[in-house]
């Protein structure tokens, strides 16, 4: 089974990015917010997102999405079992946007090191905090993780496919 | 019970609202809905109160479980069930439970923004524990009506 992990911080859009691509209606454990989460929306994942894209050669391409909260970070660990690609979404617009890719960068490292892995930048569109992309690739190279970052908008779908063929390119090589 | 009276009591008391005092009136009044519900069943080994997102809001454990890890699980547990349900029945999770040869786990829906997860051991009857358990979120939902 092909699987695809989408991870990142909350609010980045990963839910958003996989109902976007989504050939069905996503599955999700979206829940109330009632911590500090509910200043950017009221909802967040607390266990998973779940659907499918296919592709023009027929293979179909599992996608989960993982809960952002680091106390949820007994399900990065089932999530990413079997998977073979990470997509690691981060919010350009977030104060600490270099902080966050590397906290995730950090916490799967065990996962990236045996996969593929592209970082997604969304919410381009504001420009409160924004961080350069030329940042991220920085903080990148400094780590000597080499990754393909894309600016994209998380609810459109050619944004989001362009991510995962990305990925599948980057696992091909 | 007489203890969670009080806390009603208190929470519909303006003075009290206005002081700012009704985060901790709540939390005292939860933690006693915990401990009334240990004392009735000597093979309820623990409970713990969380927020549907997963955060711990009152405990009672015998063992030292994590109980923020422990709230964390609760939540993603109850919420994957409740989109099973949603899906396959259209309705919401009375209880899922857990066995295992050890000891038993049950997590139930408190209010829309709590729920209440319980540790029962290998001893204990399952339907005199949810009737426990039922009488525990009856007084949740109390105390939370009083606000």
């Amino acid at each position: 089974m092909d699987k695809i992990i989408f991870t990142g911080p909350v609010g980045a859009g990963k839910t958003t990015a996989i109902g976007s691509i989504s050939e069905i209606p996503p599955v999700g454990t979206d829940v109330q917010c009632t911590d500090e989460s509910i200043e950017i929306k009221e909802k967040t994942t607390v266990a998973m997102d779940y659907s499918y894209i296919t592709l023009e050669d027929g293979t179909r391409i599992h996608l989960y999405g993982t809960p952002g909260q680091e106390r949820f970070n007994f399900m990065w660990n089932i999530l990413t079992t079997g998977g073979i690609g990470l997509v690691i979404l981060v919010n350009k617009d977030h104060p600490q946007a270099i902080d966050e890719l590397e906290r995730y960068l950090d916490a799967f490292s065990e996962f990236i090191e045996q996969t593929g892995t592209v970082i997604g930048l969304t919410k381009c569109d504001i420009n409160k905090h924004s961080t350069d992309i030329s940042m991220f690739h920085e903080c990148l190279y400094k780590r000597n993780q080499i990754f393909p970052v894309f600016e994209i908008d998380a609810r459109e779908s050619e944004d989001v496919k362009t991510l995962i063929h990305a990925l599948l390119a980057v696992l091909v090589n | 019970m007489q203890i969670i009276n009080d806390a009603i009591t208190k929470l519909t008391d303006e003075n009290n609202t206005k002081s700012g005092n009704q985060d901790e009136i709540i939390n005292q009044a939860l933690d006693h809905v915990l401990k009334d519900l240990m004392a009735q069943c000597e093979n309820i080994k623990g409970a713990i109160i969380s927020s549907v997102d997963g955060i711990s809001c009152a405990t009672a454990l015998h063992d030292n479980l994590d109980q923020n890890r422990f709230s964390a699980m609760s939540s993603a547990l109850l919420a994957l069930s409740d989109t099973l349900m949603n899906e396959s029945h259209n309705d919401l999770t009375k209880n899922v439970l857990i066995e295992a040869n050890a000891g038993k786990i049950f997590i139930m829906h408190a209010t829309d923004k709590l729920l209440l997860s319980v540790f029962i051991d290998e001893q204990a009857n399952l339907g005199l524990s949810l009737a426990y358990a039922k009488q525990a979120i009856d007084k949740i939902e109390a105390i939370l009506s009083a606000l």
